[in-house]
């Protein structure tokens, strides 16, 4: 079945089964930045955005989002650097896994919140695992982008 | 979930046709958690384009169209009001946003869900269901029927009404599902206990007469917990052992209780 997509901004008729998820959609069509965890959706790393909403791809059918605008970080290039700017100062980054899907999470808050404190951060990012660190600096870095980027 | 096609229907009634036509056809939610099922459905019914993704305020309660998805629920201005924030608190720990914006109240309450940690504290603040054919049902009535539904929910009514709520979800982390969670609400007129994750679905227990005019609150609070686990049975599972769940029922309904009463002083 045909689907229109609009995908970082690019409107798109793709081709997809009734039971195929947006995050093998989306790879298929060589948006790589979406990563494939637990593919459970328990771990975040496959976090989209759609119509501005942090989603995980992993667990939407492809065929529910007629008309629907979907962005990864290929679509956020600008903002995604400011963040990343901020991650790498940190030493939030390592072996960089999760980052597309924490970056995505991070910029939706940016858009949601009004000075959100260092719990609602905590609260926001709980299901974007990472197996590398101990979220301190990831926390840091965010609070930093959020604070000084608005 | 291996799903051989979609449909999209031209109405509600359309719907629950469509949805009656073969046991191989599925009425969706969000479907969330459509990755944990093994079934292969021949047809999937999705309703996202029917608008029962909408939150209406009333004077006397606030109704929740059945596609509203979770994380609509907890930034509404109206939920967090609900029993002094009690369904957001509940709301805001089940898994994570991205989650939340997928998962609908009406595929949770439709799935009647052991782990569930949003079916617990609707029991408890006496929420109503209404369907396309059956209309009007208590949720309490649609958990205790062993019968399938199959009919479409349309929506979940929550009774405005002056509640204190305590809610305490038992997990290894924050990401697993509960080993027990504990609801208490008190309006003005009863004081509910509900356990979900016992493992199986939520079950309720009015304690009232226990607490209500009672002097020694202690007591009162003692025999309203040996009360609830007298009443609601509580099993074993990967997750925890019968008497683990017990432990954690008798700390945490006391916990409750006394906080519930606290907060009314």
């Amino acid at each position: 079945m045909k689907v229109k997509l609009l995908i970082n901004q690019r409107p798109r008729v793709v081709d997809v089964e009734p039971d195929e998820y947006l995050l093998d959609t989306l790879r298929r069509h060589d948006v790589l930045s979406v990563k494939r965890g637990c593919d459970a959706a328990s771990c975040g790393v496959c976090t989209v955005l759609i119509d501005g909403k942090p989603t995980l791809s992993c667990s939407v059918l492809s065929a529910r989002l007629e008309g629907k605008a979907i962005t990864t970080v290929e679509g956020e290039r600008e903002e995604v650097t400011r963040f990343y700017t901020y991650f790498g100062d940190e030493g939030a980054d390592q072996c960089g896994f999760c980052n597309p899907g924490l970056a995505l999470t991070a910029i939706s808050m940016k858009r949601t919140f009004d000075n959100p404190s260092e719990d609602d951060i905590r609260r926001y990012i709980v299901a974007n695992l990472c197996r590398c660190s101990g979220y301190v600096a990831q926390v840091r870095a965010i609070k930093r982008y959020l604070e000084e980027s608005s | 979930m291996k799903i051989a096609s979609l449909y999209h229907p031209k109405d509600v009634n359309d719907a629950l046709r469509v949805s009656r036509e073969s046991k191989d056809t599925v009425v969706f939610g969000g479907g969330a958690w459509l990755k944990l099922s093994p079934r292969r459905v021949e047809r999937a019914v999705l309703l996202d384009t029917l608008n029962l993704a909408e939150i209406r305020v009333h004077d006397d309660a606030v109704v929740i169209g059945a596609m509203c998805t979770l994380r609509s629920m907890e930034t509404h201005e109206a939920i967090l009001d609900i029993g002094q924030g009690i369904l957001v608190d509940a709301l805001e720990q089940i898994m994570g946003v991205g989650l939340r914006n997928i998962a609908t109240i009406g595929g949770s309450v439709m799935g009647k869900y052991g782990f569930s940690d949003i079916l617990p504290v609707l029991l408890a603040l006496e929420a109503s269901l209404t369907f396309a054919e059956a209309k009007e049902m208590s949720l309490e009535s649609f958990m205790a029927s062993k019968k399938r539904m199959n009919d479409v929910l349309l929506e979940v009514s929550i009774p405005r009404k002056k509640a204190i709520g305590y809610f305490k979800k038992v997990a290894t982390t924050p990401l697993d599902f509960s080993l027990l969670n504990v609801t208490v609400v008190k309006t003005d007129t009863r004081i509910t206990v509900v356990l979900g994750s016992r493992p199986g679905g939520a079950m309720g227990h009015d304690v009232t007469e226990y607490i209500n005019g009672a002097n020694d609150i202690d007591k009162a609070v003692k025999r309203a917990v040996e009360s609830v686990l007298e009443a609601i049975p509580l099993g074993q599972n990967v997750r925890a052992t019968k008497a683990y769940r017990e432990q954690l029922a008798k700390t945490y309904v006391r916990r409750g209780l006394l906080e519930v009463m606290r907060d009314e002083s």
